[in-house]
């Protein structure tokens, strides 16, 4: 079948990268959630240092640092692997299009019969993967280690928690992927992507405390993502099609702009 | 079957700005089927704009294209079956063979016979186990080349296709043209070297400073080329013997050494030199530039306007 081709070899050609980016992800999720045991144990230590900074805490999600939820909510989900798997996504969705496009790959498969929406809309899909993949090593690391680190937390909500995860880094790799089909430019994919993403972290962690930047934190796709505590209480549908909404919408917009314009000028 | 009243290629007042830059000012173009069309410019002419705009990699704002019957921009991916695409640039960064990205390439075209590509590799001499990121210049524009033949297509469409080839794989490239050109396919090249294209092509638009300045017969052009020649003679020669020779022109004499320009046939001053003894000779083919001003500027009325001769890519 010569349909799956463009998404197949684009996910063969980044194979390295992928494996690469699993083997982070992994590392730390392993190694904050090892640090659980002996956090347990200083639960009270804690317990006092966060009252001791009650806006602070809330802010980077520091809700409850004595129950594992609140302390993988606050560490593995809250911060490392959504910015972890950003940064990936970011990465991959910006070679998709005008990566490939700068360096002049592109050009070899659209002189062949092959039409741009099969091109984006094959890459796209080849982010889905992507980003699948590293939200699945979170849960596989989280599963296995889980018994052993006694964390006692369900196998369905470590499944939500990680895809939360793996769609917030979806929704900006999707960005950087549209921001170059539009533009065709590689810096202004990174530097697009990049921002908001900050600007999205930043809306949903220290914006809190201001009540006039409350309202940043609806564009922010972490919002969404961890304000329902998937961990506590599983998956949240409405916020979880937002999640799925917002890159779907993304792509669409860039498909419609990339088969309409000039590639490589 | 009647003969197809259309051509293969036929573009009229194509344009195409970038910005405030204009690339394309209005470009006549027609390829008859089974013609070998050289498309020469100067580098920064329009070439390479004007078949991406054939191949839909950017789109005109003003004009007509026809390719096969069909509009770019409407049947592109139908269009694109039917032609073979050599780019003038071949980025290949991937570290797996040569072997990989043409199959690759191949089911992008719902499969190629298998050994077409190992014969067009072996002709070229070209070794497709060997990683692509490593190759050589030559070597890429190789795989850019069999990539190009492999599915037989009724048009090609080959940007600077010699350019990195030495001159055996010239020869073998030319022969390969010429075959195809016997099967009653199209092949529409481009070039800024006269002498690329003139051994093979049936016609040729020169393009310059996006717009085609003039359309030549290949048998016209060929007669009419110029040659800059140096002799060197085992002792001192008179201008005024070799000035008055019909092709010679801008005769000049330095002691030993004549210098002139020859048009068409050198065959005269060949006769006339020989009653000499000549030490060495050299004749030099004129580069576009200056074949450009002496046929058009001369011959033909004004040139084009000077628009700025790196327009462009």
């Amino acid at each position: 079948m010569p349909v799956r081709d463009i998404f197949g070899k684009f996910l063969m050609d980044s194979r390295r990268g992928i494996i690469g980016w699993m083997i982070g992800v992994a590392a730390v999720t392993a190694l904050y959630s090892s640090f659980w045991p002996s956090m347990e144990n200083t639960s009270e230590a804690m317990g006092a240092f966060v009252e001791q900074m009650p806006q602070l805490a809330q802010a980077m999600g520091w809700g409850d640092l004595s129950t594992a939820e609140g302390y993988l909510g606050a560490t593995v989900f809250g911060l490392l692997t959504p910015i972890l798997i950003s940064i990936a996504a970011i990465a991959f969705g910006t070679r998709a299009v005008a990566g490939e496009e700068e360096e002049g790959a592109l050009e070899l498969i659209l002189t062949h019969p092959v039409s741009r929406y099969r091109v984006v809309v094959q890459r796209f899909a080849a982010l889905a993967v992507f980003t699948a993949l590293l939200g699945a090593t979170i849960w596989v690391v989280l599963a296995a280690l889980g018994p052993a680190l006694d964390l006692g937390i369900p196998l369905a909500k470590l499944a939500a928690a990680a895809l939360a995860t793996a769609l917030i880094g979806f929704c900006y790799g999707t960005l950087a992927l549209a921001v170059g089909a539009v533009t065709g430019r590689r810096t202004h994919a990174i530097a697009g992507a990049a921002v908001l993403a900050v600007v999205g972290y930043l809306g949903n962690t220290f914006a809190l405390q201001q009540e006039q930047l409350e309202w940043m934190r609806f564009l922010s796709p972490f919002y969404y993502a961890l304000d329902p505590e998937p961990l506590v209480n599983g998956g949240d549908p409405g916020y979880t099609a937002v999640l799925v909404a917002v890159p779907l919408v993304l792509a669409a917009a860039a498909t419609a702009r990339f088969a309409r314009r000039d590639v490589l000028v | 079957m009647t003969a197809d009243p259309l051509p293969v290629i036929s573009c009229t007042g194509l344009t195409k700005s970038y910005g405030r830059h204009t690339a394309l000012s209005g470009v006549d173009l027609a390829v008859a089927e089974g013609d070998v069309f050289g498309f020469l410019g100067p580098n920064g002419a329009g070439k390479t704009t004007t078949i991406r705009i054939l191949l839909d990699l950017i789109r005109r704002d003003t004009g007509d294209v026809t390719l096969l019957g069909g509009d770019p921009r409407r049947d592109g991916v139908r269009l694109r079956r039917d032609i073979g695409y050599l780019p003038g640039e071949l980025p290949m960064t991937s570290r797996r063979p040569a072997r990989e990205l043409l199959s690759f390439l191949a089911r992008l075209r719902g499969g190629v016979d298998r050994r077409e590509i190992e014969s067009l590799a072996e002709r070229f001499a070209l070794d497709l186990d060997r990683p692509v990121r490593g190759l050589s210049k030559g070597n890429k524009q190789k795989v850019g080349l069999v990539q190009a033949f492999m599915h037989r297509p009724r048009l090609l469409i080959l940007d600077e296709p010699t350019s990195g080839l030495d001159p055996l794989l010239q020869q073998e490239f030319l022969a390969l043209v010429r075959e195809v050109r016997e099967d009653g396919r199209t092949v529409f090249m481009s070039s800024h070297v006269l002498g690329e294209v003139q051994d093979v092509a049936d016609q040729a638009a020169i393009i310059r400073a996006g717009r085609i300045v003039a359309l030549e017969d290949m048998d016209d052009l060929r007669e009419r080329a110029l040659r800059r020649v140096t002799m060197t003679f085992a002792e001192p020669v008179d201008a005024q013997a070799f000035a008055r020779l019909d092709p010679v022109r801008d005769a000049s004499v330095e002691g030993t050494t004549l210098t002139c320009t020859v048009e068409g046939s050198p065959d005269a001053l060949i006769k006339e030199a020989a009653t000499r003894t000549v030490l060495s000779l050299t004749s030099e083919e004129p580069d576009l530039e200056e074949l450009f001003f002496t046929h058009y500027n001369n011959g033909r009325g004004s040139a084009p306007q000077e628009e700025g001769s790196n327009a462009g890519a």
